[in-house]
């Protein structure tokens, strides 16, 4: 047990989760282990009257976490939508583990999860010895969900082949799973919900057939609200991969990260962060996940190739990889960018060079 | 709050629990007169209320005679308390009296204000609060949206006036807070004194139960024991203004406007749908059940396909997330929250629909036919008059020279009145274009009357008016060339705010066009105002940069765009380069030009361009010397070398040569280089390519293809050696003729 890279949630926050349900007076949905009050209390943070501190699991707008707690008390099932680094795993991993106190029921979605992940599969020698029979089901980690009021979880559920996808339509719907070889089916128990993540700018995933998507309310996560914040983010992120991979850390980083962020930011919302002038907006998603990657590569190409010294030249050509992703619209949209803003910066000379030799 | 036999409620403006309260409140009461927070100049326009035709939204307009500029307006809705005590008193007919300061005073006193220096400590007045002050207290006590803390008070106080005496004690608690930091403002004490004189001399004349309705901040002031002599002294000598006051047709986007009142109201749509709610007995549906079902059949109507069992999903859902949050029922942010993730599948995007249609709502105002004039009526009479126009309805031609200051000051008012849709004129060809001479076909309408009180939501003088309206109307445009087209005509209305507001949203545009081709639409156009146009009051700066950006963002999209476009429309951007081009040789500004050209010199030598633009674009070039004529002969050797497909090599040539007679004539180079292509042409490749030379050359000028073909035969480059063998058969050779004559378009025969 000690020597566990990461434990779930529940048991990392198992303090934290009992404080809370020991103050909780409010009105709990049948099979929940807190009420939806303290399951927002629990993500957001807080300090619980007897002064227990509560640290927050989300940092954002505490609406959406409101939103997504009150989905899961109706009989639909809950959405995460947004772009890598906006920690949808995260919320889903914490909303199961507050709700049922079990975040393990999870599916992760790949292009090869079949159908028996999601509903059941067969132990093969107990089924030759003894014939179908409750004995030899495998249950899925829906199954079991469904069969113990709890919360499951789908990781990427768009990756997931559509015919599969639809799968779910049965469970979401009926709340009933047929086991039409034991000529019975499995009802869902009271809690049962399930909550789904997806990426929303993938390209080449499957998307939701919308009978699917009526049963989802979905909540999309939004990029870090302030420039401060996702560069905090980001330079936290760089400092931890860093030590990994045994890169130093140089002075010159922090102003290079506000850089990134603020090239990332301003093409994502497609205005300067001043307000005074709009761009066009390039296809990519421009997350901040791919911040952190452009500074990482910049970082490890200056140390390996380079002076040691973090320039604007070892992170031109990541960046204008970041950005440019279709090849017709994207170098339009970059060169726009580079000769009315980059250039305009005093203080960003350095950079503009940098990208206009690669471009 | 009962005191000595006077009710004071105190009222929640545009509030309709509010409304409903002081409804029930004076049924209850039965008072024998009612003093209503307002100018008292609004006495006479009470008689209108039994008009049928008077259908809220309108407004109480009060304008000061000799400047209709100055004017006030004080916005009525069907779920206003004061519209609802209007209506109150005339159905159980109780004398009502306005008992606010004149509006004599106030505009006379807002004068003087303007000509003081402003004070660093500003006093605070209740008219320049940016919420009505009731939100104040809704907001502290942690309610985003007053009304629902209006509900609760209401819910929470059974007894029908018990509600006011709290909302009274609130505010006294406010009040006192506030007046601890700063003073209230000099008008502010002038309307309170006013109206507790007006309080005091109503039941000096005998009334029994008075009734006092007005906002709930000044409740505390009229409850304050202040001698009647101190009120008379400080209201002495105020100066005055001779006003007049009218009712004037309103718009719910027009509510939140900061007027009369104070602060307006943000969802006037949805405080309509509240009061209709509230009316309803017995309720047929809930709140968040009705307002959901209405915002889902909104967006049906505009194509979104929201089903039924997604609007039951967002009821549950708005109920859940109220209850989650502690409240009950769902509030506008519940509901909009909930149906952002049912209907938006998580994205606001979609429910941007609703927000004019469905929160602001569309609802317009009616008045009489018989009110007087409005201040805008007036300004347009007054206008037309000093610039000697007349209202007539027979059609006729005037004649305007723009140099006088007659002809320029018509000009700009008839093209204000087009602003507005008001066609009193539309221009006529005034044959040739850039002259000082106008000619305007006139005639009056009725119904622009009606129209002009309509407008009066606007401004009160026509040039306010309009500004307003095109300002409004260009927040609306989506493509470049219906602002640029906005553009023109305020630079000829002569409204220098929103030309330089017009400036901004398309320099906004231009940065997020994905569309080459508005660009390309729009520079020429620019360029002509920053050259010819008079641009009155705007700087001429910011047009010239925006004309920069423009062709920034030009010379960095064009190769791509011109390689997508297909033999159709790759005629228009030919023509489209070709203005582009002057445009910029007529600015003559070679920071701009030299790029441009640089961006041609690539599209020229591109290949897998139309034939018709890489031709233009060496014409272009060509034309203004920045390549050679022996490049160009190069070029046209390539293009319509045996290698090209035929077609390709026709359109090229016509991008080349189209309109361009003169230039062939002399230009050996050219001339020889063509003369060469078109002698070396196998026949079945001649005949598959003079349609397309034809093309090309009929759109030359019969002189200028007489020339040329004068100039073949009398040159030495016509290899002039006729077949000499004998068995040459000239008569059958001249029937041929004919048909040679049809293909080149001269007539070949008569030579």
């Amino acid at each position: 047990m000690t020597e566990v890279i990461r434990h779930h949630a529940e048991h990392q926050f198992t303090e934290e989760l009992a404080a809370l349900k020991a103050q909780d007076t409010r009105q709990k949905p049948a099979n929940w282990a807190l009420s939806p009050w303290a399951v927002v209390q629990y993500l957001m943070g807080g300090t619980l009257s007897n002064g227990f501190v509560v640290s927050p699991k989300y940092i954002g707008e505490q609406r959406l976490m409101e939103i997504a707690v009150a989905t899961l008390t109706t009989d639909r099932a809950l959405l995460l939508y947004g772009v890598p680094g906006t920690a949808k795993s995260w919320v889903s991993e914490h909303l199961a583990a507050a709700v049922s106190g079990d975040s393990t029921l999870v599916i992760q979605g790949t292009a090869g999860v079949s159908e028996e992940a999601i509903r059941y599969g067969w132990n093969y020698a107990q089924l030759l010895a003894k014939g179908p029979s409750m004995d030899a089901l495998v249950v899925s980690p829906m199954l079991h969900a469904m069969q113990n009021g709890k919360i499951a979880r789908i990781e990427e559920l768009t990756r997931i082949p559509s015919d599969v996808q639809d799968t779910l339509i049965t469970v979401l719907s009926e709340k009933h799973l047929p086991v039409p070889e034991l000529n019975t089916e499995i009802a869902a128990r009271q809690g049962f919900n399930v909550i789904a993540t997806a990426n929303n700018r993938d390209k080449g995933v499957n998307e939701l057939s919308s009978a699917l998507q009526r049963r989802f309310n979905t909540v999309i996560l939004p990029t870090p609200a302030t420039l401060e914040k996702e560069v905090e983010i980001v330079e936290q992120r760089v400092r931890d991969l860093g030590r990994l991979l045994y890169l130093p850390m140089e002075k010159s980083v922090l102003k290079e990260i506000q850089r990134v962020v603020t090239i990332f930011r301003e093409l994502r919302m497609g205005m300067t962060l001043d307000n005074k002038e709009k761009l066009k907006i390039p296809s990519g998603s421009l997350s901040t996940a791919e911040a952190i990657s452009v500074m990482n590569s910049g970082i490890s190409l200056s140390v390996h190739f380079g002076d040691g010294e973090l320039s604007a030249a070892d992170l031109a050509s990541s960046l204008i990889g970041a950005v440019i992703k279709d090849p017709v619209q994207d170098p339009i949209v970059w060169r726009e960018y580079l000769e009315t803003v980059v250039k305009e910066r005093a203080d960003w000379r350095d950079l503009y060079r940098a990208c206009r030799e690669l471009s | 709050m009962l005191i000595d036999n006077i009710f004071y409620l105190g009222i929640r403006h545009h509030g309709p629990g509010s409304a409903q309260s002081v409804l029930r409140a004076l049924k209850q009461f039965a008072p024998d007169k009612i003093l209503l927070e307002g100018p008292p100049e609004a006495a006479p326009l009470v008689a209108h209320i039994q008009n049928p035709q008077l259908q809220p939204p309108v407004a109480q307009l009060f304008y000061a005679n000799d400047n209709p500029a100055e004017a006030v307006f004080y916005p009525f809705t069907r779920f206003s308390p004061e519209w609802q005590t209007l209506h109150y008193a005339d159905a159980a007919h109780i004398p009502l009296e306005f008992f606010d300061l004149p509006q004599a005073h106030s505009l006379a006193l807002k004068r003087a204000e303007a000509d003081a220096t402003p004070d660093d400590d500003e006093p605070i007045d209740s008219l320049q609060l940016p919420v009505d002050p009731l939100d104040l207290l809704a907001h502290t006590a942690g309610f985003d949206d007053g009304e629902q803390w209006w509900e609760q008070m209401v819910e929470q106080h059974p007894h029908e006036g018990e509600v006011f005496v709290a909302i009274a004690e609130a505010m006294t608690a406010v009040r006192s807070a506030i007046a601890a930091e700063r003073p209230l403002s000099q008008r502010e004490q002038y309307r309170e004194a006013w109206m507790r004189l007006a309080i005091r001399k109503a039941r000096k004349d005998g009334f029994q139960k008075i009734a006092v309705v007005c906002g709930a901040w000044h409740v505390p002031a009229l409850l304050e024991k202040i001698a009647a002599k101190t009120d008379s002294a400080l209201l002495k000598g105020l100066p005055k203004t001779k006003i007049t006051a009218t009712w004037i047709p309103w718009t719910y986007s027009r509510i939140s406007y900061h007027s009369g009142y104070g602060a307006g109201v943000n969802s006037p749509g949805w405080y309509d749908f509240l009061w209709e709610h509230g009316q309803q007995n017995p309720l047929a549906y809930s709140v968040s059940g009705g307002w959901i079902t209405r915002a889902a059949r909104l967006l049906r109507e505009q194509d979104m396909d929201i089903s039924p069992a997604s609007v039951i999903d967002a009821v549950r859902l708005a109920d859940n997330l109220a209850i989650l949050r502690g409240r009950h029922p769902p509030n506008p942010s519940d509901m909009q929250e909930a149906m952002q993730t049912l209907f938006g599948l998580g994205d606001a995007t979609a429910l941007k629909l609703l927000d004019a249609r469905l929160w602001v709502g569309e609802r317009m105002g009616q008045v009489p036919d018989e009110m007087p004039q409005t201040p805008l009526q007036q300004d347009f009479n007054q206008q037309i008059k000093s610039v000697r126009l007349a209202k007539e309805a027979v059609e006729k031609v005037i004649e305007l020279d723009l140099r006088t200051d007659n002809g320029r000051n018509r000009s700009v008012l008839l093209y204000r009145l087009q602003i507005f849709e008001l066609t009193w004129g539309r221009i006529i060809d005034s044959r040739g274009k850039g002259t000082f001479k106008e000619n305007w076909q006139i005639q009056w309408k009725p119904d622009f009357e009606l129209a002009l009180i309509e407008k009066n939501i606007w401004g009160t003088t026509l040039a306010t008016a309009t500004e307003a309206f095109a300002i409004a109307d260009l927040q609306k445009a989506d493509t470049l060339a219906a602002i640029l087209g906005g553009l023109q005509r305020l630079l000829l209305a002569d409204l220098p705010n929103a030309v330089r507001l017009a400036l901004d949203i398309l320099h906004n545009r231009a940065a997020t066009t994905h569309q080459i081709d508005e660009l390309l639409a729009a520079l020429p156009g620019l360029v002509q105002i920053v050259r010819y146009g008079d641009v009155r009051g705007t700087d001429n700066a910011a047009l010239l940069h925006l004309v920069e950006s423009l062709a920034v963002r030009i010379n960095i999209g064009l190769n791509n765009h011109c390689r997508q476009v297909d033999a159709d429309n790759a005629r228009h951007l030919a023509a489209a380069l070709a203005a582009v081009n002057n445009a910029l040789q007529l600015l003559d500004n070679a920071d701009l030009l030299a790029p441009w050209r640089q961006v041609l010199l690539r599209l020229a030598a591109s290949d897998g361009i139309q034939g018709v633009i890489a031709g233009k674009a060496y014409r272009l070039l060509a034309n203004a010397q920045a390549i050679s004529a022996e490049a160009v002969a190069n070029a046209l050797g390539l293009a319509l070398s045996r290698a090209e497909d035929p077609s390709q090599a026709a359109d090229w040539l016509e991008g080349l040569l189209a309109g361009a007679g003169l230039a062939l004539l002399h230009d050996e180079a050219l001339l020889a280089v063509l003369d060469g292509y078109v002698c070396g042409l196998a026949p079945e490749r001649f005949e598959a390519i003079t349609p397309l030379l034809r093309r090309t050359f009929s759109t030359f000028a019969l002189g200028e293809r007489r020339g040329l073909l004068d100039k073949m035969r009398h040159s030495s480059l016509v290899t002039d050696n006729p077949p000499d063998n004998g068995d040459f058969d000239h008569e059958r050779a001249a029937l041929a003729l004919p048909l040679l004559d049809q293909i080149l378009g001269v007539e070949v025969g008569r030579f």
